[in-house]
């Protein structure tokens, strides 16, 4: 395999993709007896080595004796023409072995547009999609992210999804992998086994028959399977398994950096986030652990920065002390700290100002809607003051460049709410031309992405914008936008609603994506791959409009196609977020005392809790 | 402050990452080996480590060189395994030596380069039929290429950069070997001579070629690290 692979190697783009073999990478002897597993990546070897999710589990699967962990990544376009021209199977980056030959394949999924990949993944692999065609001679074929909240759209191709945070309940898969392989056990017996497992779903144990409205009439499960699929989470996130030791790629990842991750889960409840529903309660890692995990990443990567990950890192509690220790410790090394996800207000500029003794020529805030009514619709807790502050302090200390994230197509919005995008950027803008010292290089960018209601959310009942009404409101700001100073930036609207359709659709998409794959499409989320004409046709074959999930209406009395999945926070939560949004109210974060009763506390007997210890709050009835 | 020279070698599937990524893998082993490297002035500080010559993507180097300045005197053959317990598969620090800090840069005294190509067996090809085509390549005085540059193409004439050109035949494949000029004052890669010979004088592919640097020169033939 080597030979072949090298000759492929001298004529692709960037071969270092595919080589392996770098610092910290695990190769471990190929010998019966231990369970083999491939990390399956559906996107670029860029995007998937900047993943924590894909270190997290390699350790915690490589740290066993019984077991082993490779990595594949999807071929770009380049690639997949060679391999297919000469024949060459996917292959595993460790030991250039056929993904075949493993025992198990796990996909991540953490885009809905990747979908397409994780099917041509397969059938590079020479493995069949659907998983009724593949026997006790395939692997099994399992999958988990953010995504498997909704596993539906995938279920014809996966054996088996893992849902929630899976750092713990891989090591219960593999340990029911091991003793049922040991008795000789098919594959039936074996996701029997596996189905009884909490955070586990075997789709073919399920059977959907759907309303006219595509919601669930009717669900029968085999009495293997529950009727419900809780999530799976970590309980203790101080003693979950971190690799201090992760693998330190040989060339360019987008974030090439230590990823020290400070919490799970955001008190917050902006009521479009997904993470935010799905990662409850929230948990902060204990201060002398970070830093001491922050030492043995410096010593074992080489890396020369630490970034603190989370989903809202100038939330943890004892930031400031986290941030300037490690600032103290390692600046003298020329050993930088980062803080990606910054809150829109002055405590956060104050922070990257002390973290980035370097000033770096941009900020990013996100204020997601351009008017206070639209920001209470979407209970994203700041106001204006907040990020007009934020800017002034950041214009102040020197940065000359503001990135603004706003999403557009968001419930209730109307034309009002976008008008209010244009003035809110030039605000910004304006506080600059006061604050800053050089008003030359001033550069507001505002980019717009399109709403996407997503399952488990107050918003999960929510048709999507349109594609007219979408492009017509790109248009719209495009007008608003202009001018010396100014940048607007935006997406595909186009691809927006295929992610709306993957994301609430049912079992009826499955066939869709695979069509879609079948003319050809794959890198969806690429631009220069993105074919919309090819997913129409995809669509128009099963009689279906293009929007024909994304644009869809559930009511709050219909099973949605994944009310079977529990993530935690109760329906009747949601619904009443989406009742409060409609009315443009409010809901307190429960850091502050407050519990908002979304349920997450009483169902699986946890409280959240921070780095000064548990969260004093009076947990309500779910709603 | 201390500066060192030090003799490496990029092998194996190592050779398919670029010279930015090597110069990357290079910064990281030397911060997990702890050594105290010196960082640049200004702005966006790096650490000063600096490279006789690139490699290009896919081409093995045997015997290559680079310098780096350190805050702390270091035993030279201590310097080179502490680099290698931190160095990933396919690079390989052979050799070290404290060169005097105020030399010119290592770049400038670059001037020559061996390589070995090797290349699929042609049916019917024997040793001495291939030298009787390569002699044929260094009897013109004139060898025209085309060169992609900024500004668009220029025309290049190679002949006098390429200093010794000899082939062999095994059972398994063409060897070639040349000398060529390498440097900022004159540079004649390898596939460029190799496309020339195989357009206009041999009968062999040039489809899965392995190209090996197997020594870098200074501008009087002599090694860089005695």
């Amino acid at each position: 395999m080597i030979n072949e692979l090298e000759k492929v190697l001298n004529k692709v783009e960037k071969p270092a993709r595919y080589i392996g073999g770098e610092w910290n990478s695990v190769c471990k002897n190929w010998n019966e007896g231990k369970v083999k597993m491939v990390f399956a990546f559906p996107d670029l070897y860029e995007i998937g080595m900047s993943h924590l999710g894909l270190q997290i589990i390699y350790k915690v699967v490589n740290d066993r004796e019984d077991a082993l962990m490779e990595r594949v990544f999807a071929p770009w376009i380049d690639m997949e023409h060679k391999m297919r021209e000469l024949g060459l199977p996917l292959f595993s980056l460790e030991s250039h072995r056929p993904v075949a030959d493993f025992d198990i394949i796990g996909f991540t999924l953490q885009y809905e547009m990747s979908y397409t990949n994780v099917l041509n993944m397969l059938n590079l692999a020479g493995i069949s999609l659907h998983s009724e065609n593949r026997g006790a001679g395939s692997p099994l074929v399992i999958a988990g992210g953010p995504c498997s909240f909704n596993p539906e759209p995938l279920a014809p191709f996966i054996d088996v999804f893992v849902i929630g945070e899976g750092e713990e309940v891989i090591n219960s898969v593999i340990d029911t992998y091991v003793e049922k392989k040991k008795n000789g056990s098919g594959k039936k017996e074996i996701l029997s086994a596996l189905a009884c497992i909490e955070g586990i779903y075997v789709p073919s144990f399920y059977r959907f028959t759907y309303s006219e409205s595509e919601t669930v009439d009717r669900m029968d499960c085999d009495s293997s399977a529950s009727s419900e699929v809780r999530k799976s989470f970590i309980r203790d996130v101080d003693n979950a398994a971190f690799p201090t030791r992760p693998i330190v790629p040989h060339t360019e990842v987008v974030h090439d950096r230590i990823m020290l991750e400070i919490m799970r889960g955001c008190t917050r409840g902006c009521r479009f986030c997904q993470a935010g529903m799905i990662y409850r309660p929230v948990r902060e890692k204990n201060l002398e652990i970070l830093l001491q995990q922050a030492k043995e990443l410096v010593s074992s990567t080489g890396w020369d920065e630490i970034s603190l990950t989370s989903l809202s890192s100038s939330d943890y509690t004892r930031i400031k002390e986290l941030t300037s220790q490690l600032v103290n410790r390692y600046e003298s090394d020329m050993i930088n700290t980062a803080l990606p996800s910054l809150r829109a207000d002055a405590f956060s500029v104050e922070l990257a100002k002390e973290v980035q003794k370097v000033r770096r020529s941009s900020l990013t805030f996100a204020p997601e809607a351009g008017t206070q009514r639209m920001r209470d619709i979407i209970n994203k807790g700041v106001n204006e003051e907040n990020l007009l502050d934020a800017v002034k302090a950041a214009f102040t200390a020197g940065w000359t460049s503001i990135k603004l994230y706003y999403m557009i197509g968001l419930p209730g919005e109307t034309d009002n709410d976008l008008e209010g995008i244009g003035i809110l950027s030039k605000k910004v803008l304006s506080e600059g031309r006061s604050a800053a010292s050089k008003k030359g290089k001033l550069k507001v960018t505002s980019s717009a992405s399109s709403f996407v209601p997503k399952p488990h959310t107050p918003f999960q009942w929510e048709p999507q914008a349109s594609l007219e009404e979408l492009k017509r409101k790109q248009d719209f700001l495009k007008q608003k936008l202009r001018g010396k100073g100014l940048v607007f930036n935006w997406h595909d609207p186009e691809l927006s609603i295929l992610e709306g359709d993957l994301a609430r659709g049912n079992r009826k998409m499955a066939p869709v994506l695979e069509k879609a794959w079948l003319l050809g499409c794959r890198f969806d989320g690429w631009d220069e791959c993105f074919d919309f004409q090819k997913w129409c046709q995809a669509f128009y074959y099963f009689d279906m409009e293009p929007s024909y999930f994304a644009c869809r209406v559930y009511r709050y009395d219909d099973i949605l196609p994944w009310d079977h999945i529990n993530c935690g926070v109760s329906k009747k939560f949601l619904a009443s977020e989406h009742k409060k949004a409609l009315e443009g109210i409010n809901t307190a974060d429960c850091r502050e005392g407050k519990c908002p009763g979304c349920g997450i506390c009483r169902i699986f007997k946890i409280k959240p809790y921070t780095a000064e210890g548990d969260l004093h709050v009076q947990v309500q009835d779910s709603l | 402050m201390y500066r060192y020279r030090i003799l490496y070698k990029k092998t194996d599937l190592l050779r398919f990452i670029s010279h930015l990524d090597l110069l990357n893998t290079v910064q990281r082993a030397a911060r997990r080996a702890g050594l105290q490297m010196v960082f640049s002035e200004g702005f966006n500080p790096h650490p000063k480590i600096t490279f006789a010559a690139p490699l290009p993507v896919g081409v093995e180097g045997y015997k290559e060189y680079l310098e780096v300045e350190l805050n702390e005197q270091n035993i030279p053959g201590e310097l080179v395994s502490k680099l290698n317990n931190n160095a990933p598969r396919g690079l390989e620090f052979l050799k070290a030596k404290e060169v005097d800090k105020k030399a010119g840069p290592l770049m400038a005294e670059v001037g020559y380069a061996d390589y070995c190509v090797q290349t699929e067996i042609s049916p019917g090809l024997d040793s001495s039929q291939l030298n009787c085509f390569l002699q044929n390549f260094k009897d013109r005085d004139e060898i025209l290429i085309q060169r992609k540059t900024k500004k668009g193409t220029r025309e290049k004439n190679i002949r006098p950069g390429v200093i010794t050109l000899e082939g062999n035949v095994s059972k398994q494949s063409i060897i070639i070997d040349m000398q060529l000029r390498t440097g900022s004052q004159e540079n004649i890669r390898p596939d460029e001579v190799i496309n020339i010979l195989a357009k206009d004088y041999l009968p062999v592919g040039v489809k899965n070629l392995k190209i090996m640097r197997t020594a870098v020169y200074d501008n009087n033939k002599k090694t860089l690290l005695t």
